[in-house]
C-alpha cells in the first residue's frame, strides 16, 4: 500500500513538472516588476512619509494673529503679543512678587471657547511656542499658573481670555508661532485631537520692534478679567 | 533469572546486526528455508554423468490443466511470515510496478487544473483576512479606548421640583441666577448660576454613602456641558454624624451663556463611596476591590 502511494505521488509530480513552464521573458519581466515595486515602496517610504513631528502631533489647524481658528472642539484666537523683561507672579498666599529674566518674556494674549465641553489647559500637554527653526518652548514656570489662561475654564458659548507667558531667548522671536494644544486624557491619548497653530506675525521688523520695545515690567495682577 | 542466548550481550544496532537465529552473511543462503526471498544464484554446473544413459530423454508431453495456471508473480500465500532482521534482501517490488503507472496516469489531469484555483482562493482569502485584521484590530482597540474614556452612563430623569433617589440617598437640586461672586463687573456674555443640591440619607446605608458627587455639570438641550464648581458642602465628613432624614446642602456655582441660562439642567453623578463606621482599613480595601458598583448613574434634574 505504501509503495502504491509513493508511486502515485511521484507519478503526479512528474505529470505536474511536465506542464509547459512560463517563458524566460515573462519570468524576467516578473522579476523586474517585483524589483521596481520594492524600490518604489522604499522610495515612497523615504520621501513621502510624514515626519516624526507630523506623525506624533495632533491634527493641526493653522491661522494668523487676530484670526479665529475654528476646530471641531474649540475655537481660539490670539489677540496680541507683548514682550517684557520682568513680570509678576504670586505664591500660595497670593503675595505678589516680581520675576525678571535675562532673556525675554513673551506675553501672548489668547482667547478661546469650546464647542461642547468645558476644558482647561493642561500643564502636562501645554500650549507651545514654536520658533521658525523648530525649537519649542513651554510656558514658563516662573509665573504662577493662577495668573494665566491655565487658571480659566474654556467653556461653550463665551470666550475666555488670558495670557500665556513664555520665557524665550531674543533670537527665538522672529517667525515664532503659538501651538494651542487642548488638554488630552493622560491615560487614553486621543491622537486625532485638533490643535491650532497660530502665526504671531513676528517677521523681520515686527520682531525687531517687539524685542527693542520690550517693557521693563509688565504687571499681571493689575489686569482684571 | 533468564539466560540470554548471547551471554547477555544486547543486540547491536549496526547495519549488519542480525537476528539471533539468522545465518552469518558469508554463509550461502539456505534454499530449503521457505521464508527466503533473496536472489537465487545460478545453479551449480553439473558434470555430465560418467556413465551415459542410453536412449534419449523425451520432453514431457503432458499439459497441466488443473488446477489452472496462475501468474507466477502473484503470491498466494496466506501464511504470515515472521519478520526477520537479517542481511537478506527485501522482497522485490517489481511485480506491483507494471500495473501502477496505468492506474496513476489518469489522476494528474484532474488534479492539475484544480491546484491553481485552490491556491488563488487561499491567496485571496489570506489577503482579505490580513486586511481585515490590520484595519479591524486597531479600530477595535481604539473603540474600546474611546468607550473607556467615555463610559456609558445610565441617566435617570428627575421631574422638576422632585427628588431623585439613588442608592438610599435622596437628591434635590435648585438652580437660580446670581451675580458674579468675585464682584467683577457683569459681562453680557455670561450668566452666573448658583446650584443648591440637598442630600438626604434615607437609611443607614444612605448615611454611609456621603461622598461628594463624582461629577456635577450643567447640560443644555444640545448636550453641551458647563463646569459647576463646589462652593460649600454641609455634609458631615463622618458617617456617624450623618443623620438619616436630615438634608445637607451642597452649594455650587457655574457660568453659562445667557441664552441657555433658563434651560440648562443639572446632571449629578453620585459617588459610590461607602464609609462604613468602625470599619478596619483591611475590610475597606477588601470592599473597594470586591465592589462591582461603578459611578455610572447620572441624575438629570429637569427645570
Amino acid at each position: 500500500m505504501a509503495v502504491t502511494q509513493a508511486e502515485s505521488r511521484t507519478a503526479r509530480r512528474a505529470a505536474r513538472e511536465k506542464r509547459p513552464r512560463r517563458g524566460v521573458g515573462r519570468r524576467i519581466a516578473a522579476g523586474a516588476a517585483g524589483i521596481v515595486l520594492a524600490a518604489a515602496a522604499v522610495y515612497v517610504q523615504q520621501n513621502f512619509s510624514m515626519s516624526f513631528e507630523q506623525r506624533t502631533s495632533y491634527l493641526t489647524y493653522k491661522g494668523r494673529l487676530g484670526e479665529t481658528v475654528e476646530t471641531k472642539r474649540f475655537a481660539v484666537k490670539v489677540l496680541s503679543v507683548a514682550a517684557a523683561h520682568a513680570v509678576d507672579t504670586t505664591d500660595y498666599s497670593n503675595k505678589v512678587t516680581k520675576v525678571a529674566t535675562g532673556n525675554l518674556f513673551l506675553l501672548v494674549d489668547v482667547s478661546a471657547t469650546s464647542t461642547r465641553e468645558p476644558m482647561r489647559l493642561s500643564e502636562s500637554s501645554p500650549p507651545l511656542l514654536l520658533t521658525a527653526d523648530g525649537r519649542r518652548y513651554s510656558p514658563t514656570d516662573k509665573v504662577n499658573a493662577a495668573l494665566t489662561l491655565f487658571n480659566k475654564y474654556i467653556q461653550p458659548g463665551f470666550w475666555s481670555s488670558g495670557l500665556l507667558v513664555f520665557e524665550v531667548p531674543k533670537d527665538a522671536v522672529p517667525g515664532a508661532g503659538l501651538v494651542f494644544i487642548p488638554p488630552n486624557n493622560a491615560f487614553v491619548n486621543d491622537a486625532y485631537a485638533p490643535e491650532a497653530q497660530i502665526d504671531l506675525g513676528l517677521s523681520g521688523t515686527a520682531a525687531d520692534r517687539l524685542v527693542s520695545q520690550a517693557e521693563d515690567y509688565h504687571s499681571l495682577v493689575s489686569v482684571s478679567r | 533469572m533468564t539466560e540470554t542466548p548471547m551471554d547477555g550481550t544486547p543486540p547491536r544496532n549496526d547495519p549488519d546486526a542480525r537476528d539471533w537465529f539468522a545465518p552469518p552473511a558469508e554463509q550461502p543462503p539456505d534454499f530449503t528455508d521457505i521464508t527466503y526471498s533473496g536472489p537465487v544464484p545460478p545453479p551449480m554446473p553439473t558434470a555430465p554423468p560418467s556413465v551415459p544413459i542410453p536412449g534419449t530423454l523425451a520432453p514431457p508431453r503432458d499439459l497441466r490443466v488443473w488446477p489452472p495456471l496462475e501468474p507466477e508473480e502473484q503470491d498466494r500465500s496466506t501464511q504470515p511470515f515472521p519478520a526477520l532482521r537479517t542481511n537478506r534482501q527485501p522482497p522485490p517490488a517489481a511485480p506491483a510496478l507494471p500495473s501502477l503507472p496505468r492506474e496513476a496516469a489518469p489522476e494528474p489531469p484532474a488534479d492539475v487544473p484544480a491546484a491553481p484555483t485552490r491556491r488563488t482562493g487561499l491567496l485571496v482569502g489570506g489577503a482579505v483576512l490580513s486586511v481585515v485584521l490590520a484595519v479591524g484590530a486597531p479600530t477595535l482597540f481604539g473603540y474600546q479606548a474611546f468607550r473607556y474614556g467615555r463610559p456609558d452612563y445610565t441617566v435617570h430623569i428627575v421631574p422638576r421640583g422632585q427628588a431623585g433617589v439613588w442608592q438610599h440617598v435622596s437628591w434635590r437640586v435648585t438652580v437660580e441666577k446670581t451675580e458674579d461672586p468675585s464682584g467683577k463687573p457683569e459681562r453680557s456674555d455670561r450668566q452666573w448660576l448658583k446650584v443648591v443640591a440637598t442630600r438626604t440619607a434615607l437609611d443607614a446605608e444612605g448615611a454611609m454613602r456621603h461622598g461628594q458627587p463624582a461629577e456635577v455639570k450643567f447640560t443644555d438641550r444640545d448636550g453641551r456641558t458647563w463646569q459647576v464648581e463646589r462652593v460649600s458642602d454641609e455634609t458631615p465628613p463622618d458617617a456617624k454624624d450623618n443623620k438619616i432624614g436630615t438634608p445637607y446642602r451642597i452649594e455650587m456655582m457655574g457660568v453659562v451663556p445667557p441664552p441657555v441660562a433658563d434651560e440648562v439642567e443639572v446632571t449629578l453623578r453620585p459617588s459610590g463611596y461607602r464609609d462604613v463606621p468602625d470599619q478596619s482599613a483591611e475590610d475597606f480595601m477588601k470592599d473597594v476591590f470586591t465592589s462591582t458598583e461603578k459611578d455610572d448613574h447620572v441624575l438629570r434634574f429637569r427645570r
